[in-house]
């Protein structure tokens, strides 16, 4: 089974959660300042290792027939595990980037995976290290550990209870930052999809990393559910009221801007679960499959256009049908 | 204003040489001639100056200008490049480049060493789940409270304190309640570990705020 096709743990708070590492090999420039040849040497010494890991291997070859500007530089490759958790990108802006991707909150297993991966890697290779500056980056920003975790959260009820700034302050004193998941400012809508990424990768250690990551996700899950309870418990009524609006939106719209899409798959998280003689018979899954799917148009382009509207609403509809025969 | 070397007040004709401000005739004196004076003052500073000062101060004169002139000796990489596209192009950067990546490091992290695991070597085991971190800071708590109920605050520093205030300082700060950080900040001052103390005391700043 792959990765994003499990049901994540603790998946009404945490979407996804994802981790990154860097690292660079010792007596080859960066990947922007490298020759062809170098290329090519790195990217074969690698693929040689993972496949000796029993790792699945992916060429990416240098385009051709396209403008100079579009070109893509030879030498890139991927490699991922059987159930694309975990892998690397070879020769991107690092010699070796490591990523590990889980729908939800167990993010243990998930560190500890990419993190013997990047240690066989370490083993094999001469990795650029300084005892200063620790593992060394293409962009100084990351240098050190070279980690990113990245955890994406839905959290109506902080943000609907006022509580988002107190969870700022706490992250900032975590050296964590948080940032809307999808820029949504046009529309004027108050976002509640937040990505909390980690700041610090010099001074603190790899186990801390891991520690407070687990430590944010905990109580982020536990304060979103108190804050959920607290609203239900005070103003029912409009809950329920906005749940039953918000699933009759989706279900028989004929055009949907992405805003507004995700503002009523708010609400239909913040219900579920909690709404009483709840008839609707959507799950939670096909909530979180409706709205990853929207957050990719970001990536794509697609959710500025108008005409996109009507795709949107017909793939919603499909989704939540297959999700209800279900 | 007036001339830095002889005094008189400055009409016109301002000259400004490495800090100096001068008159036209201390200039004149000090060698720069017609020409220069008459030409702009950036021009002067590029071309006429330099010729008559001595060496070292001539460095002394390197502006941004030349600065961002830097190059990686190993790949070629200018400084104006990185501040660009903030990429290095290989480790040699890292030493070219030092000043602006310590600068960089400093306002992004506000810090400079790595604490991280070596190479090939895995982290420890992740056990440490949130409700073993719970665990731990209630201990601390529980002893901290006990404690303070025997022995008056302001005792002289026992072996005993300065082990509590290393589990003070190795909890996540954030789970210490506002008497343990009071308590936290009494014990780091008596160990002079200010920069400790600096840390709860800012945690502590920052709650009475909310």
């Amino acid at each position: 089974m792959k990765w994003f096709e499990q049901v994540g743990e603790n998946s009404d708070v945490i979407l996804m959660s994802r981790i990154v590492v860097r690292r660079n090999i010792k007596g080859y420039p960066f990947p922007s300042k490298m020759s062809e040849t170098d290329r090519t040497t790195v990217r074969e010494m690698v693929l040689d290792k993972a496949k000796q890991m029993g790792l699945s291997v992916k060429v990416e070859e240098a385009s051709q027939n396209i403008p100079n500007i579009l070109k893509k530089k030879g030498g890139e490759a991927l490699i991922f595990s059987e159930d694309e958790m975990v892998g690397a990108t070879v020769n991107k802006l690092n010699h070796l980037t490591f990523y590990g991707n889980i729908r939800g909150s167990a993010v243990r297993e998930m560190f500890s995976r990419v993190e013997g991966m990047v240690v066989d890697f370490e083993n094999e290779f001469d990795m650029a290290y300084s005892e200063r500056l620790g593992f060394l980056t293409a962009e100084p920003q990351n240098v050190g550990s070279g980690i990113t975790v990245d955890i994406v959260v839905a959290i109506p009820g902080i943000v609907k209870s006022g509580t988002l700034p107190s969870l700022q302050k706490r992250l900032a004193g975590l050296e964590w930052r948080m940032r809307p998941y999808i820029d949504d400012n046009k529309f004027k809508r108050t976002a509640t999809l937040f990505s909390l990424t980690n700041v610090a990768t010099l001074g603190v250690g790899e186990d801390k990393i891991y520690e407070r990551a687990m430590l944010i996700i905990n109580e982020v899950v536990r304060v979103e559910r108190m804050c959920r309870e607290a609203i239900y418990k005070k103003n029912r009524l409009v809950v329920e009221d906005q749940y039953f609006r918000a699933y009759g939106l989706l279900k028989y719209c004929r055009r949907i801007e992405q805003s507004e899409a995700l503002e009523v798959l708010s609400w239909l998280r913040f219900g579920i679960g909690l709404v009483e003689d709840n008839d609707t018979g959507i799950t939670l899954e096909t909530v979180n499959r409706i709205t990853e799917k929207i957050c990719k148009e970001s990536d794509l382009h697609l959710h500025a256009s108008s005409r996109f509207n009507e795709q949107r609403a017909a793939y919603i509809k499909e989704i939540l049908e297959r999700g209800d025969r279900s | 204003m007036r001339c830095d070397k002889c005094g008189k007040p400055i009409g016109n004709h301002l000259i400004r040489i490495n800090g100096m401000t001068l008159c036209e005739d201390c200039a004149r004196e000090m060698g720069i001639n017609e020409a220069a004076l008459a030409s702009s003052a950036f021009r002067l500073l590029d071309n006429e100056l330099t010729s008559f000062l001595p060496p070292i101060m001539r460095e002394q004169l390197e502006f941004s200008p030349t600065r961002s002139q830097i190059k990686c000796p190993k790949c070629g990489t200018s400084l104006k490049e990185f501040e660009t596209s903030g990429n290095l192009g290989c480790i040699e950067c890292y030493n070219t480049f030092n000043e602006a990546i310590m600068r960089l490091l400093m306002r992004l992290q506000a810090n400079t060493h790595y604490r991280g695991r070596a190479p090939g070597i895995l982290s420890e085991p992740i056990t440490a789940s949130r409700e073993m971190k719970e665990v731990d800071v209630d201990e601390i708590g529980s002893k901290a409270e006990s404690e303070e109920a025997q022995a008056p605050s302001h005792e002289k520093e026992s072996p005993s304190d300065e082990n509590r205030l290393l589990k003070f300082a190795n909890a996540d700060i954030g789970m210490l309640t506002n008497q343990d950080l009071k308590e936290a900040i009494r014990l780091a001052v008596a160990s002079e570990e200010y920069l400790l103390a600096a840390k709860f005391r800012d945690e502590l700043n920052g709650r009475e705020g909310e």
